[in-house]
């Protein structure tokens, strides 16, 4: 695992067959990182790409994810330039995806599930003013927010989920508006862990099926 | 359905359609139901229902150990839920946790426990995490069958 900045990690993927010494040299811990040839294709050419924006107050943290033929590539944010490069193999996309929202047991029920969002909240979380973002989380008594917006070779979803003491909630937007639906840790790990099947289900029990052993060490998650 | 027996207790549990009980995996201390080999899959799920004699050890004490234990003893253990659940008709809980196997493996792994009459009974399911979401439903009807004849209710 190492820090990256966006440009140093795009000049890798760009020079993934015959990356440059310099390159690397910028970078020096990255020669340690296994399956980094299989990560970069990862992000050459995802079968399936994933953006996390996380909201907290006073910081807001975006993660890229893309998932290959062989290895899933996590470009995780640490702060607004730097990120945390993490590669894992395809099957293991549930549990990184999981690490990154900090999905775990919540006590108590949903209050207020089930009440209305106003839908300028959700862009207010996830915009570049941290005074509306953190209003908005205050407003809506969450601790964190995200959103989940998948890319994939047959569709993509998008998924806003509200982290609060009593529980998660899920912006839920229909004809009348956005509500909030109470979900369960366990809701949202069947929909994390499920993820690779946005890809042709076929694919993905062949991505499922990859040898963890051609990929060193790269198996253990965030 | 078919019926997984755990001879030394009397508890049970009716396992999904097709798999294969198997008394030879955890001896005595408990039984095994698992997904059938030729179903083709590259990591065969199960329900493992294992007995212990818990004497004055409380429902507490024990599942506090458990939480200490399962992230020393399982590769990559992530707690993902937890809640307070009747099982087997007895005060018990659930856990929802992912772990990678020692093969390198993704995998999902429920646990429904209890304490009943000094014994502890923990039915773990564990199924490779891409596919819990198409198991989860029918191994939470497994775990909704645990009897326990010897448990008060």
């Amino acid at each position: 695992m190492s820090a990256i900045t966006d440009a140093q990690f795009e000049a890798l993927v760009r020079e993934r067959d015959d990356v440059k010494p310099a390159t690397l040299a910028a970078v020096p811990e990255l020669a340690s990182v296994a399956g980094l040839r299989e990560a970069l294709e990862a992000a050459a050419q995802p079968r399936l790409r994933v953006v996390i924006s996380v909201a907290q107050p006073g910081l807001t943290l975006v993660h890229r994810v893309w998932v290959g033929d062989q290895a899933a590539t996590y470009l995780a944010a640490l702060d607004d330039t730097s990120r945390q490069l993490i590669v894992t193999t395809p099957e293991f996309l549930g549990s990184g995806l999981a690490r990154l929202v900090g999905l775990g047991p919540r006590t108590g029920e949903s209050i207020g599930a089930g009440d209305s969002l106003d839908p300028a909240d959700i862009d207010r979380l996830f915009g570049e003013k941290a005074s509306e973002r953190d209003a908005a989380l205050a407003r809506t008594g969450a601790t964190a927010a995200w959103m989940i917006a998948v890319d994939a070779e047959n569709g993509e979803m998008a998924s806003c989920v509200l982290d609060r003491p009593d529980g998660y909630v899920e912006a839920v937007a229909d004809e009348a508006g956005v509500r909030l639906e109470a979900r369960t840790p366990t809701y949202l790990w069947r929909i994390l862990g499920s993820l690779l099947l946005q890809v042709d289900p076929v694919d993905a029990h062949d991505l499922s099926s990859i040898d963890p052993t051609t990929l060193d060490d790269t198996a253990q998650g965030i | 359905m078919t019926t997984a027996m755990h001879e030394g207790s009397g508890a049970s549990f009716e396992a999904l359609d097709g798999w294969v009980v198997r008394t030879d995996v955890v001896g005595e201390s408990g039984i095994v139901a698992i997904e059938p080999e030729d179903d083709g899959a590259a990591y065969r799920a199960s329900l493992v229902l294992i007995v212990e004699e818990l004497g004055e050890i409380t429902f507490a004490d024990w599942q506090d150990l458990a939480d200490a234990s399962l992230p020393a003893t399982l590769v990559d253990y992530q707690l993902l839920d937890a809640e307070l659940v009747t099982v087997g008709g007895s005060p018990g809980g659930r856990r929802l946790a992912h772990y990678a196997t020692d093969e390198g493996r993704s995998v999902t792994m429920e646990q429904w426990f209890t304490k009943a009459d000094g014994r502890g009974y923990v039915l773990t399911a564990t199924v490779d995490t891409l596919r819990y979401d198409l198991f989860a439903d029918e191994l939470s009807r497994a775990a909704g069958s645990l009897s326990l004849p010897g448990a008060r209710r």
